[in-house]
């Protein structure tokens, strides 16, 4: 695990947190140059350097100070451990679903290569064997182009389509454990920072 | 967005914001920008990957507003809000690259771990169950095993030597685009500007 990371997000509204604003790369502030949530930058600065992460992350929320008010202070990292516990949740759905569909598409996939077996078996033994050489070789070499091109999908949805959801599933429980404050917006300029 | 004889870059905005947001879709309109509903810069970016500018030196980045969009300060603030931009999605893309180089490695490690033991089946089979079959069978099971190895490790391995491609090639241009001079000029009417080519 890499050492801890300490990331200062400057943000216009607390909604900037969770909600992408409009790209506006005239602003200074991380979450416009792009138009993505702050969150989202926090996540993919978190995922930088994966599969190493962080050991904790320090989130310290700048706004206007017009906009902080106890609750605010109270609730906003509330909110943002809610935001993780469920994107956690939700990729962890997806992540499910997305086995079981690979796993469909392997059982599927298994009764065609049964299937294009069954024929070459046929074509290699008494009921199919009159058929001439030629033509049976060229009907064998089809049955096992179709038992590899069905197998090569479901192999490779099974072995690689759950990484994405891996991957973003480890940022969000380091950051679930990040300690979150927020603070009055200091300069104008600085966006986002990192330690 | 056009090239103008002098390889300037030439885009057709309604307000400056739509140089990184996208606006709705107008397909009434007769501006680019609005017909497709893309941010003109990377519409401009995608078209500068297929015409590449060879000489980049003197090229300008050439903004066409209407009058009363421009302000005296907009050309600096421009060029700043570009750099920044440009900056950003460099490292978002940089980003991209690693996480895509990362998965398919991981993708990579599994299917070869899939092919090892699916050769080590078929040596074992040939070496028990099929010891004595003929020669035809033991081709089949050979070539089927060799043909779905490969067939396999094709995707891990297309992800591995050319995902990184594409956003390599966008960083190139917005590395180049950050260098450019902007110029923001009064917008000619469309009919002006499709004779010029814009």
């Amino acid at each position: 695990m890499a050492p801890e990371a300490a990331i200062t997000l400057q943000l216009n509204s607390i909604d900037e947190l969770f909600t992408a604003p409009a790209a506006n790369p005239f602003s200074s502030h991380a979450v416009d140059i792009l138009g993505e949530a702050g969150l989202d930058i926090v996540q993919k600065r978190a995922l930088q350097r994966w599969p190493r992460l962080p050991r904790a992350v320090h989130l310290t929320v700048e706004l206007p100070a017009s906009q902080i008010t106890p609750d605010l202070a109270r609730d906003a990292p509330a909110a943002a451990q809610r935001y993780f516990a469920h994107k956690i949740e939700d990729n962890r759905l997806q992540r499910q679903l997305t086995i079981r569909r690979s796993l469909r598409q392997l059982l599927g996939a298994g009764v065609g290569i049964l299937l294009a077996l069954t024929l070459i078996a046929l074509l290699l033994t008494a009921p199919l064997g009159w058929l001439p050489d030629f033509l049976r070789g060229v009907l064998i070499v089809l049955a096992l182009y179709a038992c590899s091109v069905l197998s090569f999908d479901a192999v490779w949805s099974v072995a690689f389509d759950w990484v994405p959801y891996v991957q973003e599933n480890a940022a969000y429980r380091v950051l679930e454990a990040s300690e979150i404050t927020i603070e009055p917006t200091t300069t104008a300029e600085a966006g986002i920072a990192l330690d | 967005m056009s090239t103008a004889p002098g390889n300037d870059i030439v885009i057709r905005l309604d307000t400056i914001e739509q140089l990184f947001n996208a606006p709705d879709i107008n397909p009434f309109s007769d501006e680019e920008v609005d017909v497709l509903g893309e941010p003109a810069l990377l519409r401009a970016v995608r078209r500068l990957q297929a015409h590449r500018i060879r000489h980049w030196e003197g090229v300008k980045l050439i903004l066409e507003l209407p009058p009363d969009q421009m302000t005296p300060d907009l050309e600096t603030r421009t060029q700043e809000a570009l750099s920044r931009y440009c900056a950003a999605k460099i490292e978002d893309n940089r980003l991209q690259i690693r996480l895509s180089r990362v998965r398919s490695l991981i993708g990579l490690g599994m299917v070869t771990v899939i092919s090892i033991v699916v050769i080590g089946l078929a040596y074992l089979l040939f070496n028990s169950l099929f010891a004595g079959a003929p020669d035809t069978v033991k081709g089949i099971v050979a070539a089927s095993v060799s043909v779905f190895v490969w067939v396999i490790l094709w995707d891990p391995m297309e992800s591995l030597l050319f995902n990184w491609v594409e956003p390599r090639l966008e960083n190139n241009i917005l590395r180049k685009l950050q260098r450019v001079d902007i110029v923001i000029r009064p917008k000619s009417s469309s009919n002006e500007a499709r004779s010029h080519g814009a």
